[in-house]
């Protein structure tokens, strides 16, 4: 159960935001005309959304590079990022930490790459042990894609 | 000595006339083509024989399959078009892809084109153009092509005896070189023109075949998946592959002399207030590294600004800023949205047509 | 001329609008009488690789009987091979390799110290000490 996304794919559904109780879900959408009309046909528009509640600020087209494999997805997936705190224009902002309800924007990504980080080793000395114990260290890393990005 | 610098405008002037940038017709003779009278267009004909590769033989290619699912097109889109998209072999009995070539160059230009003009009304046309190039290039579509994972069918039919390959895993590669093309021996580091290549030489630049040839398969699949499937899917496989493209037109622009265009642009806006140029704050002559801002206004309104390590640098940037504004410029419709294109459904004009480049 | 041009292509950007697997090739290369390829072997006896190429359709398979300890070679549309060793692995390990290696864009691995990597400019700019009203400057 992943809290931030939701795979748009229809062959494979993902866990939705909605069923833990996002505040926001229940909130009324709030009137957002000010901001967009402040960004340029949401060509100068962020957003900060968070995933496992980590926040990432990404405009249209940004590259997120996740150091962890996330869970049930494959390369060429779309997901819908469901957990925004922060729309921002070069004017404006509008900010609700407990999240945006979702029908004021989209805020889309695609899983554009699963790789790895470079390999490097890592040593452990323990205690009266006089030799280091080396550790391979090769961690996943997934690439999201912004794929659209836009106040309804 | 005279006879040295006569020599040379000889030669200079040989340069010139040798080099023939205009298109001279010509009636290719691959084609085999008869015709009652030259006049008479009607009675044009080609006599070359060519078949389309059947469907059967179009399934067995992996390369082709692989291509097809790649690029998730419709069912509808026949492999042997795909096929024939990737051939642009006159000789060897399948049918080219000239005819889908032309209709893609088309389809992508219209598309293109109203993409640019919808967005940016105020681009200067010597942008435009660029523009247009950066977006459809032969560069930028030989790199489409190379990210679609078209690979060129480079070796000969001795080579692929001897390596056993399947005879129909060349129907999904692009085809383009002769038999005699591949069996030349290439020395690394060293690209002989070829004819074709000569000609479109600048300066140490030319535009190469496979460049051309994967432009000319891009183009090709495009005019294919409308011939398939019509115009919507076409708009929007062109705008999914094409227009979401990044386009850095910030960098397409050089001025030669901003604050003269931008007094003449001023002029032609009407502008009631004279346009003036401002400082507005400083960090002090004297300081270790003085730091200027400046702004460019007419009347109270800023045009532009820019920060410059000397007077003249942030005059030059803040022109040069009101200028990009003015000419980057996209229009919205009265919901915030960018403006509709001619081709949208329920399409209203709401954008604006520009006034035309200024003259210095 | 008021103003030039200076000619320059558009950048891809691969997964807007539409998305292309990166690996468009994979070749498989297995010797018919080395114990280090039972494992390929066995993956193309029980027909396990057929399901995965049907799975990955925009791939194109190709497998290529050698001496020699069995290799998969990764092809990627930036004119990259990427050769891995498959001696002496499980056929699911052989799987893992396939699977994992076919969604890789065939970059060269590279450590991101940061979140997010943009080409965009900035929405907000950079902040300026200029832009303040001259009283709240700070003053030497």
């Amino acid at each position: 159960m992943i809290r931030g996304f939701m795979g748009l794919n229809a062959q494979r559904s993902f866990s939705s935001m909605s069923r833990l109780g996002n505040a926001a879900v229940r909130s009324a959408v709030p009137d957002l005309h000010t901001l967009k009309i402040s960004t340029n046909g949401s060509n100068h528009l962020y957003a900060i959304f968070k995933l496992h509640n980590m926040p990432y600020m990404v405009t249209k087209g940004d590259r997120v590079y996740l150091p962890f494999k996330l869970k049930n997805v494959q390369v060429g997936d779309k997901l819908k990022l469901n957990d925004v705190t922060t729309l921002g224009s070069p004017e404006f902002t509008y900010n609700d930490n407990k999240g945006i309800p979702q029908d004021a924007y989209e805020l889309t990504a695609s899983v554009v790459e699963i790789t790895r980080e470079p390999y490097y080793e890592v040593y452990r000395k323990k205690q009266r042990c006089r030799r280091l114990k080396t550790f391979p260290v090769e961690p996943f890393q997934t690439v999201l894609m912004v794929d659209e990005l836009k106040v309804n | 000595m005279i006879k040295g610098t006569i020599h040379q405008t000889w030669s200079r002037s040989l340069g010139v006339v040798s080099r023939r940038s205009y298109h001279v017709p010509s009636i290719n003779k691959a084609l085999k083509t008869e015709y009652d009278t030259i006049n008479d267009y009607g009675s044009y004909k080609n006599n070359v024989f060519t078949h389309r590769l059947p469907e059967s033989t179009a399934q067995q290619s992996p390369s082709l399959v692989a291509l097809h699912s790649r690029l998730n097109l419709p069912s509808k889109y026949s492999l042997s078009t795909l096929s024939q998209a990737l051939n642009l072999n006159i000789n060897d009995g399948l049918v080219n892809n000239f005819g889908l070539n032309t209709l893609g160059k088309n389809l992508l230009s219209y598309y293109v084109s109203e993409h640019l003009l919808v967005k940016y009304p105020r681009l200067p046309m010597p942008i435009h153009n660029v523009a247009v190039d950066s977006l459809m290039g032969h560069e930028t579509l030989h790199e489409i092509g190379k990210i679609w994972g078209i690979q060129v069918d480079s070796s000969t039919k001795l080579d692929k005896y001897l390596s056993q390959e399947s005879e129909f895993i060349k129907y999904g590669k692009l085809r383009f070189l002769s038999e005699q093309q591949k069996g030349e021996v290439k020395e690394s580091g060293v690209h002989e023109l070829s004819s074709q290549e000569s000609k479109t030489k600048i300066d140490s630049s030319f535009i190469s075949d496979e460049a051309q040839a994967y432009a000319s398969a891009v183009r090709s699949i495009i005019g294919g998946l409308y011939t398939h499937t019509g115009e919507e899917a076409t708009k929007k496989f062109i705008q999914d592959h094409i227009l979401s493209r990044k386009l850095p037109l910030e960098e397409m622009f050089q001025f030669n002399q901003p604050t003269r265009e931008l007094v003449r642009l001023c002029d032609k806006l009407n502008f009631a207030e004279p346009l003036e140029i401002r400082l507005i704050a400083e960090t002090g002559r004297l300081s270790a590294h003085a730091i200027y801002v400046a702004g460019a206004f007419c009347g109270t309104e800023k045009l532009g600004e820019g920060i410059g390590s000397s007077i003249a640098e942030a005059k030059t940037r803040s022109v040069v800023n009101a200028l990009m504004s003015y000419y980057l410029y996209s229009p919205l419709d009265s919901e915030g949205n960018a403006a509709k294109v001619p081709s949208d459904k329920d399409y209203k004009f709401e954008g604006i047509v520009g006034l035309g480049d200024v003259s210095i | 001329m008021p103003v030039k041009a200076i000619a320059k292509t558009s950048i891809a950007r691969n997964g807007i609008g539409a998305y292309i697997v990166p690996c468009h090739r994979i070749s498989l290369q297995y010797c018919n009488w080395g114990g280090s390829s039972t494992g390929l072997r066995e993956l193309l006896k029980t027909g396990r690789l057929d399901k995965l190429a049907s799975e990955k359709k925009g791939i194109f398979f190709d497998i290529n009987k050698k001496n020699g300890h069995p290799t998969a070679s990764f092809h990627y549309n930036n004119d990259t091979i990427k050769t891995v060793e498959i001696a002496n692995l499980k056929p699911s390990e052989i799987l893992a390799k396939i699977d994992e290696h076919s969604q890789r864009s065939g970059n060269d691995l590279f450590k991101f110290n940061h979140k997010v990597l943009s080409i965009n400019d900035s929405v907000r700019g950079i902040w300026s000490p200029l832009h303040t009203p001259k009283s709240h400057r700070h003053k030497i």
